[in-house]
């Protein structure tokens, strides 16, 4: 896995090298150790987005080569629904209300007839993000979210918990605000454990607040979290302190199949090609930006 | 006392308070929460409301009449207004209906034009009492805003309102009353802003499409 120097994040041209470089390797690894030959594969899929361009590229580029040269049908896959399914799967929930927490996305979803609606979302940082954020300002090295658990964890112990800006708007959630005042109070002299701590117990609050909130709106009665945050044991807590209280069914995806994967890229592309939706080889593409709700469940190829 | 609804934030319930029955709403206190947090925000948010309902009088807009607040116990007793919800009303009366759209939109605007952004203007949060008279009501959600975003998401989340409970024409006349009355008090130039930023939001794709 691609790994950032300490104090600043992933950077595309860097990580998007980094891919093509090991791509090979890891392949081979994992046809090896699954003990089939690439012959035997029914299928290709990949991570079309939403994600880095150049990363994407790569993925794409080598999905593509694969697919063609051994003439094998090619499944593109939106990286949120591959959360989603693999979540589904791990979890065995049927029609939860999602919570989608990672780096790239905080959102609250619900699969209806026409589509994935989104219930609530972030205005502003997604979760992953504010945490990783954090953390690099502290000088430790992306992803950070599990570093700044344990300061968390720590401060925790201490119980100083310092006031945060604290912002939902109905369904949503904006993260900004909690971020500068953090970092302002670290500058002024408060622990890096004090700070974590807070930046957890409000951030997480204000998530579970909005959750709480979509689950009344839809009338769900399971919520499903999936996504590299949903690994986070004082998220998991809280959701399930509030998810007990309104006897709504709670679903964890299991830690090692928290953050991004290749599993979840299988997943979502097993039950694609189970539906008969591939494309040729040629007709594979990339979209940085590919909102949840602009996901066409009738085709692969994107929409709006 | 009577339970009437328990939400995601607080119970409502009708009380008894010497001699007239009110609605007492309550937020809830959260156990998943630090507790000091918890009564901080119940606390401010109980204040807040209170607030706002008494500016949207002020402003012009029916709003229930507050008999007691208290932020400690996080606690409202108001005044039970009489009537049906506009949301109910939309298989009743007919050629009045856009009438009453026309004077929700200009409560709106109203509350708007007072720096108040009402946060959760769907049908079931209006009452129509006595002799049309529109009641505005769950401040739960309001805050003081001048941005135009904010003005429009009121009124984006109007539009969806009626877009998910009626026929698409009708939604679509009524809506359109909405923005008339807003305008009668707005004006023109204020009116377009907020229509481009509708379209805006909803092209955005924050909530999917259902035409």
């Amino acid at each position: 896995m691609y790994k950032a120097p300490e104090g600043s994040g992933i950077h595309p041209r860097e990580a998007s090298r980094h891919h093509s470089q090991v791509s090979g390797d890891v392949i081979e690894k994992a046809i090896r150790e699954a003990g089939v030959a690439i012959g035997d594969l029914d299928f290709v899929a990949y991570s079309a987005g939403p994600g880095l361009g150049p990363c994407l590229r790569i993925g794409a580029v080598v999905a593509r080569s694969l697919a063609s040269y051994y003439n094998k049908p090619l499944v593109p896959v939106n990286h949120a629904i591959g959360h989603i399914e693999l979540g589904k799967r791990l979890t065995g929930l049927e029609d939860p209300m999602v919570l989608l927490i990672s780096g790239g996305h905080t959102a609250l979803a619900g699969l209806q007839k026409e589509g994935w609606r989104i219930f609530g979302e972030t205005l502003d940082l997604t979760l992953g993000q504010l945490l990783d954020q954090l953390g690099r300002y502290f000088g430790l090295s992306s992803p950070a979210g599990p570093a700044i658990e344990k300061l968390a964890a720590t401060g925790r112990e201490t119980g100083q918990l310092i006031s945060l800006p604290y912002v939902v708007k109905g369904n949503d959630v904006s993260y900004s605000g909690l971020l500068s005042a953090a970092k302002e109070l670290h500058s002024r002299g408060s622990s890096r454990e004090a700070v974590s701590y807070s930046v957890q117990e409000y951030a997480f609050a204000m998530l579970t607040e909005a959750t709480e909130r979509a689950l009344a709106f839809a009338d769900n009665q399971s919520l499903l979290v999936t996504g590299g945050v949903a690994a986070n044991q004082r998220l998991a807590a809280m959701l399930n302190e509030m998810c007990a209280e309104r006897g709504v069914k709670l679903g964890v995806i299991a830690k090692q199949f928290a953050g991004d994967c290749g599993s979840q890229i299988g997943a979502a592309g097993l039950d694609l090609f189970h539906r008969g939706l591939k494309v040729e080889p040629i007709y594979g593409f990339i979209k940085q930006s590919w909102r949840l709700d602009r996901v066409n469940l009738g085709s692969v190829s994107p929409s709006g | 006392m009577h339970l009437i609804k328990i939400g995601a934030e607080a119970r409502i319930e009708l009380v008894n308070w010497g001699g007239i029955t009110c609605i007492r709403k309550s937020r809830i206190p959260k156990k998943y929460r630090d507790p000091g947090l918890d009564q901080i925000l119940r606390s401010r948010r109980t204040k807040q409301e209170a607030e706002m309902i008494h500016t949207a009088k002020s402003l012009g807009v029916n709003a229930p009449y507050l008999y007691y607040v208290n932020p400690d116990t996080a606690e409202i007793i108001m005044q039970r207004v009489h009537g049906f919800h506009l949301k109910d009303g939309e298989t009743g009366k007919g050629a009045n209906l856009q009438g009453l759209y026309f004077k929700l939109g200009e409560s709106c605007a109203r509350l708007h034009s007072g720096g108040i952004v009402h946060g959760d203007l769907t049908t079931k949060n209006v009452i129509v009492s006595g002799d049309d008279d529109l009641f505005l009501i769950d401040y739960g959600l309001s805050f003081f805003s001048d941005r135009v975003e904010d003005k429009a998401e009121d009124l984006h989340l109007l539009k969806q309102a009626l877009r998910s409970s009626s026929p698409s024409r009708s939604a679509t006349v009524l809506f359109n009353s909405s923005i008339q009355g807003y305008e009668s008090i707005q004006g023109e130039k204020k009116v377009r802003e907020i229509l481009e930023q509708i379209a805006e939001i909803e092209e955005r794709g924050r909530y999917a499409r259902v035409d």
